[in-house]
């Protein structure tokens, strides 16, 4: 799991493309699919592996003119999820 | 905001998966090989001409996933071209390979040509079983070509098939596993249809060793958590309940075979009376959508009892419609495996044979 100070990125298998059939963003890895949310897909999108989650969320927050408070769970949950499958490098 | 999801069935339902049985010729002969027992002749093999368009087609229909398959997709000469295409196409590839024949150079090659992963097989965790079991030199030669798969940078996955003879050296095959630096390792007991059926009597484990295996599976998985993903699939005559066979017919994936037939899974022409089509003379989006194999098990309506009103339809699908034909002589009928099907006498009946007698077991061609 993510702590605090890691600073995630996709994994190198693990490629991000938009698909055809929705748009929308997906994850590809070697046992499937995943697929993205809107938000989960800015998220991912921040994941440069120099940001931190606290990194994360403040340039979530200023994209979406929201307050870091009302992100933090969203992003650390999502980075969780990513993590618990293999899609996130350290 | 949500977490990411599982790409989802849905109502419409849209291919994930394409596996690309590229030839059935291997320098392999396991006794569980799961391709059909009459295997295509090197002359029957699809064209790459037509593989690229099949590449192309399934993209279209939403597929993200290919796996270059076989027998030992190696042997096809063109794969690097099939590789590329499925690049360009934006699909995610897997070489699923005996590791025969690829050395660093191939390796590279085929990386180069914008392979994504890597899948081999391996039989057990030292040559002289591991060699007894493929009928073939092969277990150093794969040793070799995993570590030079992951010397060229590829996501390794390690594929073993779990039967009587190799079932209780499971401790030792995920050391060997670890020490290969593979990402993730499938331990697959063996499913029997085919060759595999065929030698049932030799390879079915004893349930002890199928119970002691899991545990040791189990085990290893919290041990080498976040370093070593371990997937374990069950010998499914030991379950009550079938298992979700695809997902569903025709929900999520399909197989085109070396002919060019297009399957809802590999063993599906193994089924007498369903007449499947073929990729040279139907477009994929044809075959999938409206083929009659395809629609024969989509949904629930098709299902018997205790299948139709069962509460369980939506989440086992009725189990595996090539088990139903194989055991019960009908593949509309539920999974024999199945605890309420009318049919698993015929289950039990082989698993109390399961370790009294250890016939030779004969090898595919």
């Amino acid at each position: 799991m993510p702590t605090p100070d890691s600073q995630p990125r996709l994994a190198p298998h693990v490629r991000r493309q938009l698909d055809r059939v929705t748009g929308g963003a997906m994850l590809l890895h070697p046992e499937g699919a995943v697929e993205l949310s809107e938000t989960a897909d800015a998220i991912v999108q921040l994941c440069d592996g120099m940001r931190t989650a606290d990194g994360i969320v403040a340039a979530l927050a200023a994209q979406y003119e929201v307050e870091p408070a009302v992100l933090r769970a969203d992003v650390e949950s999502c980075l969780d999820a990513l993590a618990a499958r293999g899609l996130l490098g350290t | 905001m949500t977490a990411p999801r599982l790409a989802p069935g849905t109502a419409a339902p849209r291919p994930y998966g394409l596996l690309a049985e590229l030839t059935h010729r291997c320098p392999l002969h396991c006794p569980y090989c799961s391709n059909p027992l009459e295997l295509a002749a090197r002359a029957e093999e699809m064209p790459a001409e037509d593989w690229m368009r099949v590449l192309r087609e399934a993209a279209q229909l939403g597929v993200v996933q290919v796996g270059f398959s076989g027998g030992e997709p190696l042997l096809y000469r063109e794969l690097p071209r099939l590789i590329e295409t499925a690049r360009a196409e934006g699909l995610y590839s897997n070489l699923i390979t005996s590791g025969a024949g690829l050395g660093p150079e191939r390796a590279r090659e085929l990386r180069d040509a914008g392979l994504d992963a890597v899948q081999i097989s391996f039989q057990a965790d030292e040559g002289l079983l591991g060699d007894g079991i493929a009928g073939a030199s092969a277990h150093e030669r794969k040793l070799a070509a995993a570590r030079d798969v992951v010397a060229a940078g590829f996501p390794l996955g390690v594929n073993v098939v779990l039967h009587r003879r190799n079932i209780d050296r499971l401790p030792a095959i995920i050391a060997m596993v670890e020490s290969l630096g593979a990402m993730r390792l499938e331990l697959a007991n063996a499913q029997f249809y085919g060759w595999a059926f065929r030698n049932r009597a030799a390879l079915l484990p004893t349930h002890a060793q199928a119970l002691q295996a899991e545990k040791t599976a189990r085990a290893a998985a919290e041990r080498l958590s976040g370093r070593l993903q371990i997937v374990y699939v069950l010998p499914d005559y030991y379950e009550r309940r079938p298992k979700p066979c695809l997902h569903g017919w025709g929900a999520r994936s399909l197989t085109v075979n070396p002919r060019g037939d297009v399957l809802p899974c590999q063993a599906a022409n193994s089924i007498p009376d369903l007449k499947f089509d073929n990729a040279k003379s139907q477009s994929l989006a044809w075959i999938w959508r409206e083929s009659p194999a395809f629609n024969r098990f989509r949904g629930t309506e098709w299902m018997p009892e205790p299948c139709h009103s069962c509460p369980e339809r939506e989440r086992d699908f009725g189990g595996c419609r090539c088990q139903a034909a194989l055991l019960a002589g009908d593949a509309a009928r539920t999974d024999p495996v199945c605890e309420f099907s009318p049919d698993r006498p015929a289950v039990d009946a082989l698993l109390a044979g399961a370790g009294v007698e250890m016939p030779a077991w004969i090898y595919r061609g």
